[in-house]
């Protein structure tokens, strides 16, 4: 039945469909470099539900974290530049935003649940400023929501005894209803991060 | 041979460590160390970076090995990267500078990895270090503490 033409042409056509359909994926998907696999697009609701606990003890879940814009940040207490680094200037945007930060709630989660325990959590995170919230749980929940965050981390096992956490470096946007809204990348300037942060906490303010 | 085997050498501070603004320069023959650094650590941090700038100035090669410091459990040599937007760090066991050559660790790049901390970290004080080259050299040196957020964007050249 199926000429050798017509399977040239079918080829072709599908190949064509492919192309097309990789370019639109690229178009919408924000082809952010901060995402090894796969990158989240514009919308894509990142907030799934979840049960953690922060750095005082208290449950919190995804519906601590949705209601408002939501910055949230993945690490490890352990790391000694990336995320000091990334708390450090979190607390200073924070004071740059003065009232309006408290229009977004700030997240720092563990992806060493292990040795980030609520307690080791609450001793290094009063170094910054008390309204980042510092999240942690079993390995199996933080597991489950870097995924759904679409953050990539691993456990590195260290010569001679210890280990390390490779993991996504960048800060998550996520707007009221939990869906992605941009990111913020290591060491971005102030008056950028600044800028996104104001923007994000517009966006989830209420409709006049 | 300048650079004596088994030699301890130990640079004396030229001015006092209190009131000292800036980082200063180490040198020793055949070794030039400028800028050492590090940041002031959030508290119960366990780790701890210290970024320096090392200069062969001698006519034999140079590989520094690690070092120590009485602030912590022990001192690594680190790479960092952030390829696709991922903090990977990987242990290095030692770096080659060749004579003349200068290699830098610096932020967002290789750096001496503080481990198992002692106490905290703070800002405008001088944290003894120790580097230790193959052969049993050593540089005795004073990483200056910047604040916790100081990052590639504030440091030039001094
Ligand atoms: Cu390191």
């Amino acid at each position: 039945m199926t000429t050798p033409m017509r399977t040239v042409r079918i080829i072709a056509l599908t190949a064509v469909s492919v192309l097309i359909a990789l370019a639109l994926v690229a178009r919408l998907g924000v082809w952010d470099a901060m995402f090894p696999s796969p990158p989240p697009s514009y919308g894509a609701v990142m907030v799934k539900p979840f049960t953690l606990v922060d750095q005082r003890g208290q449950k919190v879940t995804e519906h601590d974290m949705l209601g408002r814009p939501a910055v949230v940040f993945f690490g490890f207490t352990y790391c000694p530049e990336v995320c000091p680094t990334t708390l450090a200037d979190i607390t200073s945007w924070i004071g740059e935003l003065g009232p309006e930060a408290n229009r977004l709630g700030f997240y720092f989660v563990t992806v060493d649940p292990g040795r980030d325990t609520p307690e080791e959590l609450n001793k290094y995170l009063s170094s910054f400023d008390p309204r980042i919230r510092g999240l942690t749980g079993t390995a199996a929940d933080i597991d489950a929501v870097a995924k759904a965050f679409g953050i990539y981390y691993k456990r590195i096992e260290i010569e001679g005894g210890g280990y390390t956490m490779d993991h996504t470096s960048s800060i998550l946007l996520l707007d009221a209803s939990g869906r992605f809204a941009g990111t913020i990348t290591y060491q971005e300037a102030k008056d950028v991060a600044v800028a996104k942060l104001k923007r994000l906490a517009e966006q989830g303010a209420p409709a006049a | 041979m300048k650079f004596g085997f088994g030699l301890v050498l130990t640079l004396v501070a030229l001015i006092g460590a209190s009131g000292v603004l800036f980082a200063r320069d180490y040198s020793a023959p055949g070794v030039k160390v400028a800028n050492p650094w590090t940041r002031a650590t959030p508290a119960g941090a366990t780790t701890a970076v210290a970024y320096l700038k090392i200069t062969n100035t001698g006519s034999t090669p140079l590989r520094l090995v690690g070092g120590s410091t009485p602030v912590a459990q022990r001192v690594e040599i680190h790479s960092m990267s952030m390829e696709g937007g991922v903090m990977r760090m990987r242990p290095v066991p030692g770096l080659d500078i060749a004579p003349g050559a200068t290699v830098e660790l610096k932020a967002g790049g290789l750096h001496l990895m503080l481990i198992g901390l002692n106490r905290q970290l703070t800002q405008q004080e001088q944290v003894p270090l120790t580097l230790i080259f193959a052969g049993g050299r050593q540089l005795a040196i004073e990483l200056h503490v910047e604040g916790m957020g100081g990052g590639m964007g504030s440091h030039g050249e001094p």
